[in-house]
């Protein structure tokens, strides 16, 4: 009971790396994720505060994948919503089978429903169909929520969250009855940037913008997930990986896409199967699996003359 | 100093036009008080102000031009308490002030009365045209300007202007102390004075690299906020009579927060799409109707279908509203979901080319433009000063307009005008006249509202209404 009343001071350190192969609560592969210690911070201060947190940055920096690795290391349950653009803010906290309730009422009806199926139907909690922030305010333990990119969605979506936001509860019309949290989750929104969030939701959330790496981490990220390869490799890949980003950077400037971590990743999964004499060759000639790296035809045409040898 | 943590930076933001409340700071302190953002053991001072800035920068800053906005007020802040001598420093500084121009107004006095005992105002007259000749020589010796030594440092500087004769030997006996003594001395009061000056006209003469830094901000983050902020604080100061006037380059009447909010309400739900939400209604009809339920009847879910198109006038008179067209054009692109926001440039009234840039680079025939639009969803806002600006009543312009308007309702149904000069100014100009046949407004934030009213299909009665009255007048 003190427990729930007085909940102990969870920390994220970024230092717990899942082993190879390990799941996830949900089932899926974890993989290792290395925090800058800013972001551990934010981490910890948003966990401290019990406020959500808002991340921005490129795509494929690994938002998301923050999420589980805190879920992981801090051994909590993990629930994601990932928005859509039909998505409602309802739909976070509970859908209502309202067709389900029509098609047994017409059933029960006709008598052809069992004794058990009828006392089922008889609790109308029966048609809630619980969403990510619903089913972490009803878990004794807490949570980690995450709402995944929150700018996807109408641009009202955000501002019909305050309220469970930022108090904790909603209520649920079908049944009328409040759902409080029983202990406030550890909520992680993200966002692409693609449209500005409303300012009162944003006066919610505490924000970190998550930067790109340095080329030290870069280095370090490849050499946690494949630490079979070589130092020199991993050097020449991140090194290769940088001028193009670089290059890209100079043309587009801040805003267009630039090579992310995540793509830098998948072709450094591509390399790596190659035995090292042979990637690093690649690696000196023309870019190697560019299809991986460049997503545009213009990109294509621009970068991929831009080897070493010429 | 028992003061509460980061508040002079907190109020300083907030009146930078940060949107922080009272809860923000809350959560800082709280922050604090948990152990966060504060020094830890064995870290430099360097490190600890990084720490601090840290937790700032996670608390309240949501966008990077909010963030530009906190270093700099943090810089400010906590370079000066980094630096705790600084105070100090400067007392001293005018202590030493005080001293000096004393004790040179001292001797200016003594000077100036022995001067005056030994030689007659006649005898200075006739002497007058030969007084530039010692001055280079003052200069020479200006670097030893203490008191007591004037007497042995007239032999000492004499010998170079010794060789020509014609000046009196008394006359050069005074007249090099005494200009030494009367330079040093009137430096002295002028800087006196002038410490003085400066203190009374600003209490917080620290302040002043301040009030610089915001204004260089002003143009990095084109905030308007902080103009508004900035004639705010000279409209309080009472003392600073002589910079009363704020030179800005933008007219800013709506602030980019305010059009974002307006921006906001124009929205139109449709049904649209697939059916996915229950009718509820149409299915318990149909199960009244049928006896019993055959199959739930299934809707579109309501979306936000509004396609805004805008107009700008560019260039000309229009010239000094370009920070607020530019900021209209942004907000509407990135603050709400509007479709393909079209954004059209013109100039002066549009005819028979719109253009997709600022520059009037990128022709489109406005038969193209207009072909696109669609009836039900597209909604045009146009932002020109309809001729206001420059006054008078040019009838071609106001044909020409009034020509491309009814085209153009002939492809929507709701067309808006905002206008960025006043109302007062528009009688008895073109404006005047094309208010008659769109809604017209004001370039405020009353006026972007009800512009946006009319948008929506609201109030557009009233306006027709006007429309209407107005030209029964005019019959």
């Amino acid at each position: 009971m003190d427990e729930i009343l007085k909940p102990q001071q969870l920390e994220y350190t970024g230092a717990k790396q899942p082993k190879t192969g390990e799941q996830g609560s949900n089932g899926q592969l974890l993989s290792p994720y290395l925090p800058s210690p800013e972001l551990v911070e934010a981490v910890n201060l948003a966990i401290y505060l019990e406020r959500p947190l808002l991340l921005k940055g490129e795509p494929g920096c690994g938002k998301t994948q923050l999420v589980t690795a805190v879920a992981h290391e801090l051994g909590l349950p993990f629930e994601a919503w990932y928005v859509k653009s039909t998505s409602r803010a309802l739909d976070g906290l509970y859908t209502y089978d309202a067709v389900g309730r029509l098609r047994d009422a017409q059933l029960a009806a006709s008598g052809r429903l069992s004794e058990a199926d009828l006392r089922r139907i008889e609790d109308p909690s029966t048609y809630i169909r619980w969403g990510a922030l619903g089913k972490a305010f009803r878990q004794t333990r807490r949570t980690v929520v995450l709402i995944d990119e929150i700018d996807k969605a109408d641009i009202d979506f955000p501002n019909d969250l305050l309220l469970e936001l930022d108090e904790r509860r909603f209520r649920v019309e079908e049944i009328d009855q409040e759902i409080r949290a029983v202990i406030p989750p550890i909520v992680f929104i993200t966002s692409n940037d693609e449209k500005d969030l409303p300012d009162a939701f944003l006066r919610r959330c505490l924000f970190h913008y998550v930067e790109f790496p340095s080329s030290d981490r870069l280095s370090q990220i490849i050499r946690s997930r494949f630490p079979q390869t070589s130092q020199k490799l991993v050097d020449q890949a991140v090194s290769r990986f940088l001028e193009l980003r670089q290059e890209m950077r100079k043309d587009k400037g801040e805003g267009g896409k630039k090579a992310s971590t995540s793509e830098l990743i998948d072709w450094f999964r591509v390399l790596q199967r190659y035995p090292e004499e042979k990637a690093l060759a690649q690696l000196s000639g023309k870019l190697p699996f560019a299809g991986v790296l460049l997503k545009s035809w213009e990109d294509h045409i621009r970068y991929l003359r831009l080897g070493k040898g010429g | 100093m028992d003061e509460l943590p980061l508040l002079e930076l907190f109020t300083r933001l907030r009146e930078a036009g940060m949107p922080l409340g009272i809860k923000d700071y809350e959560l800082a302190l709280r922050a604090l008080q948990g152990g966060y953002g504060l020094a830890v053991q064995g870290a430099t001072p360097v490190e600890n102000r990084a720490a601090l800035a840290r937790l700032c920068r996670t608390l309240w800053v949501r966008s990077p031009d909010e963030q530009r906005l906190l270093d700099v007020y943090f810089d400010q802040l906590f370079s000066h308490e980094a630096t705790p001598e600084a105070l100090p420093k400067s007392k001293r500084r005018i202590f030493q002030g005080v001293i000096v121009s004393l004790v040179s107004l001292l001797l200016l006095g003594a000077g100036v009365k022995l001067w005056l005992t030994y030689h007659p105002l006649d005898l200075i007259l006739k002497n007058l045209p030969s007084q530039p000749t010692p001055s280079p020589v003052s200069s020479d010796a200006g670097s030893t300007k203490t008191a007591g030594q004037h007497a042995s440092i007239t032999p000492a500087s004499q010998p170079s202007p010794l060789p020509p004769p014609p000046p009196p030997p008394i006359w050069i006996d005074w007249s090099l102390p005494l200009v030494l003594i009367l330079g040093v001395g009137g430096f002295g009061v002028w800087g006196f004075v002038r410490g003085l000056l400066k203190r009374g006209t600003d209490p917080s003469s620290e302040s002043e690299p301040n009030t610089n830094l915001a204004s260089e901000l002003l143009h990095e983050t084109e905030d308007e906020i902080q103009l508004a902020q900035a004639v705010r604080q000279l409209a309080t100061q009472p003392d600073r009579s002589r910079d009363r006037f704020v030179l800005s380059a933008d007219y800013l009447p709506v602030t980019q927060r305010q059009m974002k909010q307006s921006w906001r309400h124009l929205r139109r739900m449709v049904r649209e799409g697939l059916a996915v939400e229950l009718d509820v209604e149409m299915t318990v009809r149909q199960i009244a109707s049928d006896g019993l339920l055959l199959e739930p009847k299934m809707i579109s879910p309501h979306v936000n279908r509004t396609e805004l198109v805008l107009l700008l006038d560019q260039d000309g008179s229009m010239v000094p509203f370009h920070s607020l067209s530019v900021r209209l054009a942004e907000t509407a692109q990135r603050g709400g979901r509007l479709g393909q926001a079209g954004i059209y440039y013109f100039h002066n009234c549009p005819v028979d080319y719109l253009y997709t840039d600022a520059w009037h680079q990128e022709a489109e025939p406005t038969s193209n433009v207009l072909a696109q639009l669609r009836r039900d969803r597209t909604v045009v806002l146009i932002f020109s000063d309809a001729g206001a600006a420059r006054g008078g009543l040019n009838f071609k312009r106001v044909s020409l307009t009034i020509a491309f308007l009814r085209r153009l309702k002939q492809h929507v149904r709701y067309v808006t005008w905002v206008n960025p000069m006043p109302k007062t100014r528009w009688a008895g100009t073109t404006a005047g006249e094309i208010a008659r046949y769109v809604p017209m407004f004001e370039g405020t934030r009353q006026g972007l509202d009800q512009s946006i009213d009319v948008l929506r299909g609201r109030n557009v009665l009233n306006s027709q209404l006007h429309e209407v009255t107005q030209r029964q007048g005019e019959l």
